[in-house]
């Protein structure tokens, strides 16, 4: 029998829908469909100035605006091969790890939701507060930033920001513990979790799953590692993996990234060396191809953009992380009881907007 | 921790832990009376001082060029012309927030840092004609400057050529090296062109110029490349619409030697005006380009 989970369902973060064919409790076949939010942002890009993209990019992921408009940056500078000043380096590593730990803490409180426990939802929303209250003082919006610009960033950080910024660490690390007592001293978290939707690791590379899913299989697979951007190469922060591949391991190398994001942000703020953080952009890119990969907290970006000499890009090809690991979907779900779907969809850190484009 | 490297939990730790994070708090938000929450109309957030909320502009900074028009991407302003008893025959912008995506780009392309934007968020209204805000509804001007940070400013060598006598003293004066002599056709003598890029507001070149036609003015910096006009000296006619259209006044009219028409009997007549740029204090609206009648302004990149 196929069961359609969705389009409106509470497990579907964003709007897609999931068709599962069931023996009795037991999934047999997993079909994904998507398209639901299908807006035609490659398209669109392409009659928009270089500049005028930016705010554009933002509206791919409404949980991590910040890492896609810095990766249409990225992959522009690249076109028109700019070199970003250091102090512009270090405030995007600041605000892209703020901006993962905001990612992270609107799953983990999506999550909790979704395994039926009201508590964990609101801390979550609650911390995630914080960070977006910081980005907010930094960049004057809440959640479609617009704050990368190509050449570097649109000002410089406000006066006592960095300050803040410490303040929060700290808040983050205390809350942390507290989660941990929450989530995993609930026996039905725990039961819901682990040894469910298990991935192999072999598996998981060759789906070209990537990210914390990845990461959770074993793969130690980082690009802030292993293709260094930014100033990614003189911070001192570790890659997050477990061994297991199940839900369990998922949550956890997402708990502990946000560890390391507390670090990295630690030392990218007392580092941040001071000077310009904006270069001028030329208007027209040359014609040639930029590409640019960057550690989404989805897992691997990627933008790939095409310039024929005018202020318009030719073409913009944009590499979704979760469109790759929702196509793995029936591989983590065969073999699993319907009440487990919730649990390992749920997981994923589904985010259909930079799916659909 | 996992469940494994903490070793086993009792039925006691499954509870007890969880129950001892949310009772505290519990404590802090109904005991300590340090809530979460703002009681939304009677209470509201400080908003900080770069939020991107309705705009506001200065009537007298602004100069009418259009570049938050050009740059908007959604199309949501339009230039409206206006009578002003104190300023005058003007164009300004405005806005239709109900397309306003909240960029802010309008505001950081503005060459004179006359449009900001203020922490005024709460913009709901009854119908889309409501959200269609002229330029005398988001006319404030004593709020530039007052609130926002405004960008720094920039001393840039401006040269007036009816007064240039291309002596080069400039050129060998500058410490960067940064102004070049070229000569211009047809007219027979050289004039300095500055290369902006370089140029580091020492003054030295308006302090030594004989003629004074050298003076620094004071523009602000931007981080936008906007296009620049090319001009084409021998289509133009001298009809002077460019100096008109001209918002941020590069343009204006000269007299050039060596455009005298030969009259019947042999003498010279009177030279003809043709227009002069100064591209230093150029905005690249684009206007000088869309009202030439003669193809004498070229724009790549801006179309008619």
């Amino acid at each position: 029998m196929w069961i359609n989970m969705g389009p409106q369902h509470p497990m579907t973060h964003g709007l897609w829908n999931l068709r599962i064919k069931v023996d009795g409790e037991t999934i047999v076949d997993a079909e994904p469909e998507v398209g639901y939010l299908h807006r035609g942002i490659e398209k669109i890009c392409e009659n928009r100035t270089f500049t005028q993209v930016i705010p554009i990019t933002d509206r791919l992921c409404y949980g991590s605006s910040m890492s896609w408009s810095h990766l249409y940056c990225r992959s522009v500078e690249d076109l028109m091969g700019l070199e970003v000043p250091p102090r512009a380096q270090y405030i995007r590593v600041a605000v892209l790890e703020m901006q993962r730990i905001a990612s992270h803490l609107m799953w983990l409180a999506a999550y909790a939701a979704d395994l039926g426990m009201m508590a964990g939802f609101i801390y979550g929303m609650r911390d995630r507060e914080v960070f977006v209250d910081l980005l907010q003082d930094l960049t004057g919006s809440r959640l479609t930033y617009n704050y990368p610009r190509v050449g570097g960033v649109s000002h410089d950080v406000p006066p006592g920001w960095d300050k803040d910024a410490l303040r929060a660490c700290d808040y983050m690390e205390q809350r942390l513990r507290e989660y941990e007592d929450i989530y995993e001293g609930s026996k039905i978290f725990m039961m819901r979790n682990v040894g469910v939707g298990v991935l192999k690791r072999d598996l998981a590379m060759n789906l070209g799953v990537t990210g914390p899913p990845m990461r959770a299989s074993g793969a130690k697979y980082d690009l802030r590692k292993d293709r260094p951007y930014e100033a990614y190469d003189e911070m001192d922060f570790q890659v997050c993996s477990r061994t297991e591949g199940d839900c369990f391991a998922r949550y956890r190398v997402r708990m502990d990234e946000m560890w390391e994001s507390c670090r990295i942000i630690r030392q990218a703020v007392q580092k941040m060396p001071k000077g310009e953080w904006r270069v001028v952009a030329p208007r027209n890119a040359p014609a040639g191809t930029g590409v640019a990969m960057v550690e989404d907290p989805r897992g691997e970006g990627m933008m790939y953009v095409v310039g024929d000499g005018t202020d318009r890009p030719y073409r913009l090809k944009i590499r979704s992380p979760i469109f790759v690991t929702v196509s793995a979907a029936p591989q983590f779900l065969v073999g699993y009881k319907i009440a487990d779907v919730v649990a390992i969809m749920g997981g994923l850190d589904m985010c259909i907007g930079e799916n659909d484009r | 921790m996992a469940e494994a490297e903490r070793g086993k939990v009792s039925f006691f730790g499954y509870v007890l832990r969880p129950m001892m994070r949310t009772g505290k708090q519990l404590v802090r938000s109904l005991v300590l009376g340090k809530p979460n929450t703002v009681l939304y109309p009677h209470q509201k957030l400080v908003l900080p001082q770069v939020y991107r909320g309705k705009h506001t502009l200065d009537f007298k900074k602004c100069i009418g060029c259009g570049n938050c028009v050009t740059i908007c991407p959604n199309d949501c302003m339009w230039l409206e012309k206006l009578e002003d008893p104190e300023l005058g025959k003007i164009e300004r912008p405005g806005v239709d927030l109900g397309r306003c995506l909240f960029c802010g780009f309008c505001a950081e392309v503005c060459p004179t840092c006359a449009l900001h934007m203020t922490t005024e968020f709460e913009l709901a209204g009854g119908d889309r004609e409501s959200f269609k805000l002229g330029p005398k509804d988001i006319r404030d001007d004593g709020f530039a400057g007052s609130f926002k940070e405004e960008r720094t400013k920039r001393a840039v060598p401006t040269l007036d050529l009816s007064k240039c006598t291309g002596c080069e003293k400039c050129a060998g004066e500058c410490p960067e090296m940064c102004i070049a002599m070229i000569s211009m056709d047809k007219v027979g003598r050289k004039k300095p062109e500055i290369n902006l890029a370089k140029c580091s507001s020492q003054g030295k070149c308006a302090a030594v110029c004989p003629e004074k036609a050298l003076t620094m003015t004071e523009v602000y910096e931007s981080y936008f490349e906007m296009p620049q006009p090319k001009f084409v000296l021998e289509s133009c006619s001298g009809c002077g619409a460019c100096a008109r259209a001209c918002p941020a006044e590069v343009i204006y009219m000269l007299e050039m030697p060596g455009t005298e028409k030969t009259l019947k009997d042999g003498k010279k007549g009177k030279p003809k005006k043709r227009a002069v740029f100064v591209l230093e204090k150029c905005v690249g609206c684009g206007r000088c380009f869309k009202v030439c009648k003669f193809e004498a302004i070229e724009m790549p990149g801006v179309s008619k």
